[in-house]
């Protein structure tokens, strides 16, 4: 083995050294600021290896490196990259109402650290190095949840999240458990052979049903999705930015991983399964949406409802399902991230409200605009970046039959619409009294020019899409 | 003692330490009971181990040790960011009931 | 199916056994209500001081949550020491691990440890004040 061969291994190795090159930082730095550069140069690095790098596949015993392991890397990359750019006014004094937050250099590494186990988990060729990742990409959240120093809000979505994570990776261990009775093995490759060699064992099923539990819970799928609304309220807002876009990408992952390769064979009897799953997650994610007031607590919800949209992609075929997937979590995040920087900026005088958003047509008429875009998107509106994302996972779940799902989809992405509109309204509702024009620094006005123009990029322009096809289908 | 005493025992131990979750209200107590369930899919880890699994043919056996032992790696380390965070949340409330965990809501 | 009615043979007979013990001697034993003698020390036993709950130091805390960790990782050298005498011959996936690739995974794993336990160190972790 030589060392040439380690090339496509450079990502993951080099994340790791940056997560420690982070940490170590932090012991020195008095400010964190140079943690706060460190981490942004160093993901933008990875980025772009991670696109323009080495296109090689390699097996590392377990650790595979695929084109399309490659694609959700890239995606969490960027996800992190704008959850760091989104936390930097948190760590500012006075940058944000609810209180500035502390130790920035091990809010960093702790992202990082996330993100290695999200990398391990799409490697994953064998169910430890799956568990591990999911573990790895789960336990930092549950000590970023709680971050907001002081407060008491933050500590109990931490309690809330270690509990209801704690159970979930304690349902998927036992899921494995069974997988590994079943199959005598931890290899995808010989678990692979031995679902398609005895579908029908029961202890299989067991598996699968505890296996789909766990990650339910990790996804936030309904009936399951009940801690996300406090989680995502109680966390400081990029720690919610970075769970509803990163892990969900990450669970989704998961999901996929074991869902569309090693178990493919068992997918097609979980039809019902996920169908009933992706229904329950719509209704239960736009009802909830509705009544909120908490812009935090709205996102958590909503969150949930598309959860419920992505599911349809598992009841399609493995490639198809897969590029759609990831198509979808891409505008997801573009999306989700431009509304996050919207929280982000009125959040410094006010609560992240609804209310916190009266009146910023006057105060800030590009944001206000920015806004509609969002939530447009969001709801699927068509030359938007959302609408493509819906529409690939819809044609996904189409491409097998499932009109009626497709049907209640649509149905429930039209009520949707409703309330995301709501939130419009608020922005255009002039505040009494004198409304203060909102300042915008050029770190922020460079991010959301990005995002709102990537919002009708990927709306229009059917290239990243087909480009992200052929890579994540691989 | 054969697998299906060790299966049976851990789905016990896996329901008491459901059971306990759902309705302990000390968030220690909650923690515990979580570790049992875990410590239910160890017993079924090292059972399947042990005796060969329902599967037809010659099984990996070594593998579900060393995953058992990963999980207790991975547990301890969960179990002692848990603890951190109950420490966050008494400094915050002074008290660690669970269901006077209220603070959030729509 | 013989297994599962050998099981339940088995706990209600444990039920029974005990429960008959319980009962048995609730029925015999003679009963003297007196708590003040019954709850000295036993011989040379030491009188109780103060409650059982007491507070602990945080620092106990932050001691035990390290040493937790490494306790753990220590285990799995145990593994990977295994797999480096066999190294060299392919694996069930069909790659051929070296020794001096198994050799350098080992070092970066206790150079990562070794990283933590500085961090903690850094951090103050290990001072007892």
């Amino acid at each position: 083995m030589t060392l040439a061969e380690f090339t496509p291994l450079l990502p993951d190795l080099l994340l790791l050294a940056l997560a420690l090159a982070v940490l170590k930082i932090d012991l020195w730095s008095e400010d964190g600021e140079a943690g706060f550069h460190l981490t942004w140069i160093g993901l933008a690095g990875l980025a772009l290896l991670l696109a323009f790098g080495s296109r090689s596949d390699a097996v590392f015993a377990d650790y595979h490196i695929t084109a399309a392991s490659r694609v959700w890397k890239l995606l969490f990359t960027l996800a992190t990259l704008a959850t760091v750019f989104l936390s930097r006014p948190y760590f500012r004094a006075g940058g944000n109402a609810r209180g500035t937050l502390a130790k920035s250099g091990a809010f960093f590494g702790l992202l990082l650290l996330c993100m290695q186990g999200m990398f391990a988990l799409v490697s994953a060729g064998n169910l430890i190095v799956f568990y591990l990742g999911l573990e790895l990409a789960t336990m930092p959240i549950y000590a970023l949840a709680a971050y907001q120093p002081r407060d008491a809000d933050s500590a109990e979505a931490g309690s809330k999240y270690v509990l209801m994570g704690g159970f979930s990776s304690a349902l998927t261990l036992f899921g494995i458990s069974f997988l590994y009775g079943a199959t005598g093995s931890l290899g995808f490759p010989a678990l692979e052979a031995a679902v398609r060699a005895a579908p029908a064992d029961p202890a299989l099923w067991g598996g699968i049903f505890f296996l789909l539990g766990g990650l339910g819970f990790k996804l936030a799928m309904a009936p399951l999705h009940m801690w996300a609304p406090d989680v995502y309220q109680g966390a400081p807002t990029p720690v919610m930015a970075f769970l509803s876009v990163a892990s969900k990408a990450a669970a989704v992952a998961a999901l996929a991983t074991l869902f569309l390769s090693p178990l493919n064979a068992v997918r097609p009897d979980l039809a019902p399964c996920f169908a009933a799953a992706a229904v329950l997650s719509m209704v239960a994610g736009n009802l909830g949406a509705m009544r909120q007031k908490d812009l935090r607590r709205f996102v958590a919800y909503s969150s949930v409802a598309q959860v419920g949209y992505m599911l349809l992609a598992m009841l399609g075929e493995g490639d198809g399902s897969r590029a759609a997937l990831v198509y979808n979590l891409v505008t997801y995040g573009v999306t989700g991230f431009a509304l996050y920087f919207i929280m982000g900026v009125i959040g410094k005088e006010g609560p992240e409200t609804m209310s916190g958003l009266r009146g910023l047509s006057r105060r800030h008429p590009g944001l206000a605009v920015l806004l509609v875009l969002c939530m447009f998107s969001l709801a699927g509106v068509p030359p938007l970046a959302g609408f493509l994302g819906k529409f690939m996972l819809f044609s996904a779940a189409a491409a097998e039959g499932h009109y009626l799902l497709v049907g209640i989809a649509v149905a429930n992405a039209v009520v949707s619409f409703y309330y995301y509109m709501l939130v419009v309204k608020e922005a255009y509702i002039a505040p009494p009294g004198e409304a203060a024009a909102i300042r915008l620094r050029p770190l922020q006005i460079m991010v959301l020019w990005g995002l709102g123009l990537a919002l009708l990029v990927l709306g229009v322009c059917p290239a990243p899409a087909d480009w992200l096809a052929r890579a994540a289908g691989n | 003692m054969n697998l299906t005493a060790c299966l049976l025992l851990s789905a016990a131990l896996f329901s008491i330490g459901a059971y306990g979750l759902v309705t302990r209200r000390n968030m220690i107590a909650a923690l515990m009971s979580l570790e049992l369930m875990v410590n239910a899919a160890l017993i079924n880890f090292i059972a399947f181990a042990r005796f060969g699994g329902t599967h037809a043919g010659q099984g990996d056996a070594q593998a579900g040790s060393l995953f058992a032992l990963f999980a207790v790696a991975v547990t301890a380390a969960e179990m002692a960011l848990a603890l951190a965070i109950v420490v966050a949340v008494h400094r915050q409330r002074r008290h660690l009931d669970i269901r006077e965990l209220d603070g959030l809501h729509g | 199916m013989t297994e599962y009615i050998i099981i339940g043979v088995f706990a209600l007979v444990g039920i029974l056994f005990a429960g008959a013990a319980m009962v048995f001697s609730r029925l015999a034993a003679p009963r003297f209500p007196d708590v003040g003698k019954k709850l000295n020390s036993y011989e040379s036993g030491e009188d109780a001081i103060g409650s059982a709950r007491i507070q602990f130091k945080i620092g106990y805390y932050l001691f035990a949550l390290v040493f937790l960790v490494f306790d753990v990782e220590a285990v799995f050298l145990f593994p990977v020491l295994g797999v480096l005498r066999s190294a060299g011959s392919a694996t069930a996936s069909g790659s051929i691990l070296s020794p001096l690739f198994v050799w350098c995974e080992l070092l970066l794993f206790i150079a990562i440890l070794a990283f933590a336990l500085f961090y903690a160190w850094k951090k103050k972790v290990l001072e007892w004040e």
